[in-house]
């Protein structure tokens, strides 16, 4: 009786295991760049950021062979602070990595409509241009694969100019980059 | 790395399935799950919901007799496995956040294709839906007791459990039966034994998730020396609720309904003294094929 009982559970327990059998499948984690640019300037102005690999690595949530990156939006929250005297800002955001640089996008923001300490969010989507998203997304993945060459900083600017151009501006700027890893496990 | 109490979900929904055999695969099914904390959850999950649902309304009965008066027992396992059709292997699934424009595309279930869909949106931007485990079968197993007979009733239990540890604490599978003789209102010529029955089966995981399901119907059987033939009708419904809140604060709810079937289904069962050794198969929302052995008289 034992043995009979005994063959039935080790042969349930292979049909079970053979319907589980390790297939690859594309699986998407996030990897969510949000950074805090403050900016107190008058006239032109330009603050960076330069990503280190812990910096990307500590963010993400998964293990695994990253197979692509995407770019799924880019968004800026804007906060115009006490004593801004700039009625609008030419903002662009820069993506450089390598001696290869494309701005991410320009936006001129209308700082008339805000009040201070009131934060708005612009979303890029449609203003992005598609060489920096893909310069972000190689470094991303190299970052990850552990394939970056750490002498080809990866740096992330935020920068303008205001108007009126002698104008200052006392404002935060936060760019978010909400980006997917397509990995693979197996 | 983060917690992601969503992937934990997923892997319990899994693990219920392997409970008395494997937890080999438990790991790697965590990462399932991430993608969909938003309105695609429910769809992305809804075909493994379904399988577990239709398993534990399966392999009930091996008979229909039923005596009016008399000490009737059955210790077993049962061994139920779900056939994935293939309707169930993709959804309708929209992309999510501020991604635009706003796009709708069919992509894998937690039981599709393996392959990702991706599409391509304003300014170089992309959405990538995740593959599925590519699973055309989900299994389960339970331990059951059947207890009767009093005024031609019997009445049936399933239990069992299984910490998967961390935050989540115990997976647990439960159910009850009963069922009532129809033969015994009919005359001694009616060669076939007739019997109603209602199951209500439980899966549970820690607080975060339970998965419910229930079946109600009519079934028959007719003996030929140690061969029993059994079959019947069947009306099935399941549901799950997942209500969790994530390491980032995000409070997920979901409540998943499974469309209720009608199920039919047709098995032999081969009585060797207390040995009982049966197999049979279900045709409904989804196939299940049953394997039980256990003891009885």
């Amino acid at each position: 009786m034992k043995k009979t009982i005994l063959g039935f559970l080790v042969a349930s327990s292979l049909m079970m295991t053979s319907c589980l059998e390790d297939i690859a499948t594309d699986l998407v984690g996030t990897y969510p760049f949000n950074e805090l640019y403050e900016i107190d300037q008058t006239g032109a102005f330009e603050e960076s950021r330069t990503l280190s690999v812990a910096d990307v690595t500590d963010e993400i949530d998964f293990d695994g062979e990253v197979k692509s990156v995407g770019v799924n939006s880019v968004k800026i929250l804007v906060t115009v602070n006490s004593g801004n005297t700039a009625e609008s800002v030419d903002l662009f955001a820069n993506i450089t990595s390598g001696g290869i640089s494309y701005d991410l996008f320009t936006k001129t923001v209308d700082l008339t409509s805000f009040t201070v300490g009131q934060e708005q969010e612009f979303i890029l989507n449609p203003e992005l241009n598609p060489a920096a998203v893909t310069l972000f997304t190689l470094k991303v993945k190299e970052i990850i694969n552990g394939t970056f060459d750490v002498n080809e900083q990866f740096t992330i600017s935020v920068g303008g100019d205001t108007n009126p151009g002698n104008s200052t501006i006392k404002a935060t700027v936060r760019l978010m980059i909400d980006s997917e890893c397509v990995y693979t496990t197996n | 790395m983060k917690n992601n109490y969503l992937k934990l979900i997923m892997s319990s929904l899994i693990l219920i399935c392997v409970i008395p055999f494997s937890s080999v695969q438990a790991q790697t099914l965590d990462d399932y799950i991430t993608r969909y904390t938003g309105e695609n959850g429910p769809g992305y999950i809804k075909p493994a919901v379904e399988s577990i649902s239709s398993n534990m309304n399966s392999g009930w009965y091996r008979s229909a007799k039923i005596k009016k008066l008399r000490p009737q027992f059955y210790l077993g396992v049962v061994v139920m496995g779900a056939f994935i059709p293939e309707d169930n292997k993709t959804f309708r699934a929209t992309t999510e956040g501020d991604f635009s424009p706003r796009q709708t595309v069919d992509a894998p279930t937690i039981v599709g294709s393996g392959e990702s869909v991706t599409i391509s949106g304003d300014g170089g931007t992309t959405y990538t839906f995740p593959g599925g485990a590519d699973i055309n079968f989900i299994p389960l197993a339970a331990p059951q007791l059947t207890l009767g007979s009093v005024f031609g009733t019997d009445v049936s239990v399933r239990y069992v459990t299984a910490p998967i540890g961390g935050e989540i604490g115990d997976v647990t599978l439960s159910g009850f039966g009963i069922r009532h003789s129809v033969s015994q209102y009919l005359p001694d010529l009616f060669p076939v034994d007739i019997a109603i029955n209602y199951n209500n089966s439980t899966a549970e995981v820690g607080d975060i998730m339970k998965v419910k399901s229930w079946i109600a119907g009519v079934q028959g059987s007719y003996s030929i020396k140690i061969l029993n033939v059994y079959g019947g009708f069947a009306y099935e419904k399941g549901n799950a609720d997942i209500n969790y809140t994530s390491s980032e604060g995000t409070n997920i709810d979901f409540n998943i309904d499974t469309n209720a079937n009608m199920r039919a289904t047709l098995g032999l069962c081969l009585n060797m003294g207390p040995v009982k050794l049966n197999t049979d198969y279900s045709i409904g929302a989804q196939n299940v094929l049953t394997v039980g052995f256990g003891i009885g008289i």
